[in-house]
């Protein structure tokens, strides 16, 4: 593993670690799932605005992606 | 119940007469809620049969004294019974402004030269060789069809066109979601490809290191896109979501911007010559991403994500996400969010070419476009909803704001402005 990836990785890692030892794991029932269930819950809560949020950082950064594959691109300067 | 009885004139002695009403009132009551559970049974079948929910958004995008667009985004995702769900996006740009060419400012320029042929699209402004002026439209399409093929297994299929003056691209998609039995862990395994054609306003597209004042021009540049992403969602408990991804993207064909100019500069920065910028023709970009969704215990709920990215033009990025949702009691919600950016420069990234004799060979690939600099980028805005008409308005007031480390104009700074609505229908 290069030295530039190892930092990322391992900080990915004690992040895994530490929200699995601040986030008490426990096995979730189908009717414990009230809270899990609302809008603001999803992982992506807002798609308008996510959608929005990549078309003006594609456009702005050298960076893209991560959250999912596919949507159109874009000649945007 | 003693007051209704009163009211009534029953005798509250009247064992068997108060022990009839009792059972009469059951009886009703009972009735009430086999009625109240029998219609929303049938509601929820016909919103199982077909419903649909629409979000629209008008947004605005404004740099300070750069460029300024207008966009709208509708959606519509429409459910068709318990297995089918289609997903349709429209978007409409109108984009006006200047944006910097990468060429040294004006002051330190010799001479103007217009880097296109004009048209409609694309020109720079007179007597600013580094501001490009911006005139353009773009309209975008994306279509979505999730089939579910089992109680824990569905398929996304996508597709996306997107059209302006000077670029057009289209792209599909496969999505494979895989839960376990107990649906608090989710596999996901996407692959999209993707086509676009890039050109200037005139349809054509410069060579790439060719000086602006000899430009030798081509059709338009073709580039091809190829992404997989690999990831897991899980349940961490009955308050907590958390998400891991894995992509990687490969880019080939033209992959050079055909506006953006690099400067050749003396040892006092005067511009020499002007040169059309040249990228590889190929770039494989990696993302890991996680995500963490929490609901705290006064009832807050929390978005944290990070994303670290690379590729192999050297870039590494690092991009941390927090929105904090407060909701009040009357259904309005205020939602805080910090995003902070950071990443590396391009390896042929250069704010301009040091001019060293006429006959110095060019380099292979050269960039000045402030995208492909060493950046750092704070945004930091507000989200406000409320409930109206049956659905959910939402406003949000960002700042974004940038600062490169070489490029010619060293910071820029934006405002989004973005209004949506939302509602379900069945």
């Amino acid at each position: 593993m290069t030295n530039k990836l190892r930092l990322p990785v391992i900080c990915a890692l004690g992040l895994t670690l530490q929200a699995c030892a601040v986030f008490k794991m426990e096995q979730v029932k189908p009717w414990q799932k009230g809270t899990l269930a609302e809008q603001v819950m999803q992982l992506d809560a807002d798609p308008a605005e996510s959608f929005a949020d990549d078309h003006i950082y594609f456009s702005r950064e050298a960076s893209t992606g991560g959250q999912g594959v596919g949507g159109g691109g874009c000649g945007c300067n | 119940m003693a007051r209704v009885l009163a009211a009534a004139g029953v005798g509250v002695t009247d064992y068997a007469a108060n022990e009839k009403y009792k059972m009469k009132s059951i009886r009703s009551k009972l009735a009430i809620a086999t009625c109240a559970l029998l219609s929303q049974g049938a509601q929820q079948a016909a919103a199982t049969d077909s419903s649909w929910i629409s979000d629209t958004s008008y947004l605005v995008y404004s740099e300070a004294d750069r460029v300024t667009v207008h966009k709208i985004i509708t959606n519509a995702n429409v459910t068709l019974g318990d297995n089918n769900a289609l997903s349709l996006e429209a978007v409409y740009d109108t984009i006006t402004g200047a944006t910097p060419s990468g060429a040294v400012k004006s002051v330190n320029t010799v001479s103007v030269t217009t880097p296109s042929s004009g048209g409609n699209g694309f020109k720079t402004a007179s007597g600013t060789p580094d501001l490009i002026l911006f005139d353009d439209t773009r309209l975008g399409v994306n279509v979505g069809w999730t089939r579910k093929y089992s109680r824990t297994f569905k398929i996304n299929y996508g597709a996306s066109v997107s059209v302006e003056r000077d670029y057009e691209a289209y792209g599909g998609s496969l999505t494979f979601d895989k839960e376990t039995a107990d649906r608090n862990l989710t596999f996901t395994a996407g692959i999209a490809s993707s086509y676009d054609a890039v050109f200037q306003s005139s349809g054509r597209t410069p060579q790439p290191m060719g000086n602006v004042d000899e430009a030798v021009f081509y059709d338009a540049g073709k580039k091809r896109g190829y992404e997989g992403l690999l990831g897991i969602s899980k349940t961490l408990n009955r308050r907590t979501v958390a998400q891991i991804n894995y992509t990687i993207g490969s880019q080939e064909g033209y992959l050079t911007d055909p506006y953006k100019l690099i400067s050749m500069t003396d040892a006092n920065g005067v511009e020499k010559e002007r040169y059309y910028e040249s990228r590889p023709d190929n770039r494989l970009r990696q993302t890991l991403y996680g995500a963490l969704v929490h609901r705290l215990g006064n009832q807050d709920t929390i978005h944290l994500s990070y994303r670290f990215y690379r590729d192999d033009w050297d870039i590494n990025s690092h991009t941390l996400n927090y929105r904090h949702r407060k909701k009040f009691a009357n259904g309005h919600f205020l939602e805080p969010h910090l995003r902070l950016y950071s990443q590396t420069a391009a390896n042929f990234f250069s704010h301009s070419l040091p001019y060293v004799s006429e006959e110095q060979p060019l380099p292979e690939f050269a960039s000045a476009d402030y995208r492909l600099d060493e950046m750092n980028s704070v945004t930091l805005g507000t989200k406000y909803g409320l409930p109206a008409w049956g659905g959910t308005l939402r406003f949000r007031l960002e700042y974004l704001y940038q600062s490169f480390a070489e490029a010619e104009f060293d910071t820029n700074k934006a405002l989004i402005f973005q209004a949506s609505y939302k509602k379900a229908f069945d």
